[in-house]
């Protein structure tokens, strides 16, 4: 179970590199301030949490690890690219928005429900160090073990996320935002380019 | 008629000031001299070839028009004589997975920005490269980029970057821009490049962006067509090519793969905060007439004539302001004052660097041409 | 603090030179630092054992994984032959039915081969 501590904290910096451009990117592009920032990181991680959960889940009760078609891995990937493309042209909706009905209930949640769908396809997908997780976790005795054995391997790789927000502490807001901006356009350009070679 | 500021006008000053760079040609083009006649008139031809035109820099008192004459020839020479190289080494310009699998590919400064974070975390070098012998190792290049780096800041991309010159040269073709405003905010594609490609290739520990994205292999070495992903990099190479350092530079005027495109040019601003020159905007003397910001082939002059943290030291606004208010400037000195002197205490490494880092292979290409002749 | 300016900026075109001048002695300095490797995915690695004959020597390298963590399922392991080397040699070190995919490339005095294997 505490293996998955170990393995998070010593795989968590290929997490970095793989979900960096990602979260940084919506973080650049959307956060002014470093609690926002630390906002949009938690969204993300929820994200990531919910998908290590359910593949755990997956895991356990099919025993493999490789349950996912190469195929439906390539659709993932287009979502993010698409997400990414998206973030980089659309403004997300402000939490503090003033009245009800269902259409300001979306503009509240909107943020959070895209940054977290954003991590767990991300998680879903792009996530490398997870095949060290899993290939340990498909020969666990019991389900609990399996999602406990993932959600400390989610405490131990997400430590090397936390210093990320911090690139908020940048002074030239405006900068960061239009750094943000491009960024998540390169990444969604790439992460499309990469579904249709995998397709 | 305009007169330079810089202008020394007086030829015996700007020779005894040239004296010393004549030396330093003399000095580093002398390595590697075998003494057959080709090899002689080349090295002369290179070190004339410099000489003049840092005389030059100190007569006229521009400094970006003789620079780039040097810089954009340079460049051309230098693809001349590494394709040369490459052809003469393993019969070919394109590299396969043999080369790629005996580590003998040459390690070029854009690829730093790449392996930085591997470096950093699992101790190694994501490049099939050699480390310590043979043409461009990766230790030698590393230690030209972050020693040139930290004396001249980005200057480098101006004055020491082998690529460069192509983009400064199709900027120059056209007399007038087609496009007559880029939004400066473009500059921050390249650093949205350097974090992404620096991220990507570490999370798939290859060099992404020479993988996928440099133009400048087309000028160098590029892929050996053996399947469709090779094919498909070949096309992206001539699309970026064409496109970053062709077409724009000649519809805009500006050096938009070093601008926009090159997170090497990003990574090299950074050191800009370290470097002891810059350019500055002497605001007692600037009349605000915006001249500086129109012709900065980087868009690296602020709204308010400002220079901001990409300036690559070329001199362009220096030589084209009408009062003299953008200088070259050392840092802890007062602005205003002894501007002559900060130039030509920068012009020295700035030149230096050029020479060294490139004159070799243009003498290289001197003597292939001499001896093809004769 | 002016003068002090001056002297370093003027002490810059010196440290400009000595990079280029002093390039060997930087080099040495370079490769010692730890991190002065290439990635032993595409290095080949440390070799780790070596099989040597009268006509001909074999090098066999340790068992690289690619990745910034070490990816366990996908493994590459390195041969270098020098000498004579025929395939009947070759075949008697790598096992080509239980391999996914083998590299091969020949120099003037040996010849690399990588084999691959995807778990």
């Amino acid at each position: 179970m505490f293996e998955g501590l170990f393995i998070g904290l010593s795989v968590g910096a290929s997490c970095l590199a793989s979900c960096g451009p990602l979260i940084m990117s919506v973080i650049m592009k959307n956060s002014s301030t470093t609690t926002k920032s630390y906002g949009y990181l938690g969204k993300f991680m929820c994200g990531r949490l919910i998908a290590y959960i359910i593949i755990a889940f997956l895991i356990s009760l099919l025993c493999q690890h490789e349950f996912i078609s190469k195929e439906f891995l390539a659709v993932l990937m287009m979502i993010v690219g698409f997400m990414m493309i998206a973030n980089a042209f659309f403004k997300m909706p402000s939490y503090c928005v003033k009245g009800n009905g269902f259409k300001t209930w979306v503009r509240k949640h909107f943020s959070w429900a895209y940054v977290s769908v954003l991590g767990f396809v991300s998680t879903l997908n792009v996530c490398p160090p997870i095949i060290a997780v899993t290939t340990t976790t498909a020969y666990s005795s019991s389900m609990f073990e399996s999602i406990a054995t993932f959600a400390f391997f989610f405490i131990g790789s997400s430590v090397y996320m936390l210093p990320l927000p911090l690139v908020s502490l940048v002074a030239d807001k405006e900068a960061l935002k239009t750094i943000g901006k491009f960024s998540s356009i390169i990444v969604g350009v790439v992460f499309i380019i990469k579904a249709i070679l995998t397709f | 008629m305009k007169t330079n500021l810089y202008s020394t006008g007086n030829k015996l000053r700007s020779i005894l000031l040239s004296l010393p760079m004549v030396l330093i040609c003399m000095l580093m083009l002398s390595r590697g001299l075998t003494g057959q006649l080709t090899d002689t008139i080349s090295y002369v031809a290179t070190v004339i070839f410099y000489s003049f035109f840092f005389f030059m820099m100190l007569y006229k008192g521009s400094i970006d028009k003789w620079r780039a004459i040097a810089f954009v020839t340079s460049a051309i020479f230098f693809a001349i004589s590494f394709m040369h190289n490459l052809i003469d080494l393993r019969g070919s310009v394109t590299y396969s997975d043999e080369e790629v699998m005996s580590c003998e590919i040459p390690f070029c400064h854009i690829v730093t920005t790449m392996v930085l974070i591997p470096m950093a975390i699992k101790q190694t070098i994501i490049f099939p490269g050699s480390i310590e012998s043979g043409f461009a190792s990766i230790s030698s290049m590393l230690v030209i980029v972050f020693g040139s780096s930290i004396i001249l800041g980005r200057g480098f991309c101006s004055w020491g970057c082998f690529y460069g010159g192509w983009d400064d040269g199709f900027s120059r073709l056209t007399r007038k821009p087609f496009i007559k405003r880029v939004n400066l905010a473009y500059r921050w594609f390249a650093f949205a490049m350097l974090i992404v490609m620096a991220l990507w290739s570490a999370s798939t520990m290859m060099p992404e962006y020479c993988s996928w994205l440099c133009p400048f292999k087309l000028v160098t070495e590029r892929d050996e067509i053996v399947d469709t992903e090779t094919l498909l990099k070949n096309i992206v190479m001539i699309i970026m090519f064409l496109g970053l350092v062709v077409v724009l530079p000649l519809l805009t005027k500006k050096r938009i793969q070093c601008a926009t495109f090159c997170p090497m040019g990003a990574f090299e601003s950074l050191f800009n905060k370290i470097s002891i020159f810059h350019v500055v905007n002497n605001e007692s003397k600037c009349i605000k007439c915006g001249k500086c910001q129109n012709v900065c082939p980087m868009l690296a002059i602020s709204k308010d004539n400002k220079p901001l943290i990409n300036c690559a030291k070329c001199g362009r606004c220096v030589d084209e302001c009408p009062t003299g208010a953008m200088q070259y400037h050392i840092k802890g000195t007062p602005i205003g004052k002894r501007f002559t002197v900060a130039r030509i205490l920068f012009l020295y490494p700035a030149y230096s660097l050029m020479v060294t880092l490139i004159g070799g292979s243009m003498m290289d290409a001197i003597n292939l041409i001499f001896k093809s002749l004769i | 603090m002016k003068y002090v300016s001056y002297i370093f900026a003027t002490f810059m075109t010196i440290a400009m030179l000595l990079i280029f001048i002093n390039m060997e002695q930087w080099i040495k300095i370079t490769v010692k630092l730890p991190f002065m490797k290439v990635d032993p995915w595409l290095s080949g690695g440390e070799v780790v054992d070596s099989v040597i004959t009268d006509s001909s020597r074999i090098y066999i390298h340790e068992t690289a994984n690619p990745g910034l963590f070490p990816d366990k399922t996908k493994q590459m392991v390195q041969y270098d032959f020098y000498g004579v080397v025929n395939d009947s040699i070759i075949e008697t070190i790598i096992d080509k039915k239980q391999d996914d995919v083998i590299k091969s490339s020949k120099t003037k005095d040996h010849q690399i081969i990588r084999v691959y294997r995807f778990m």
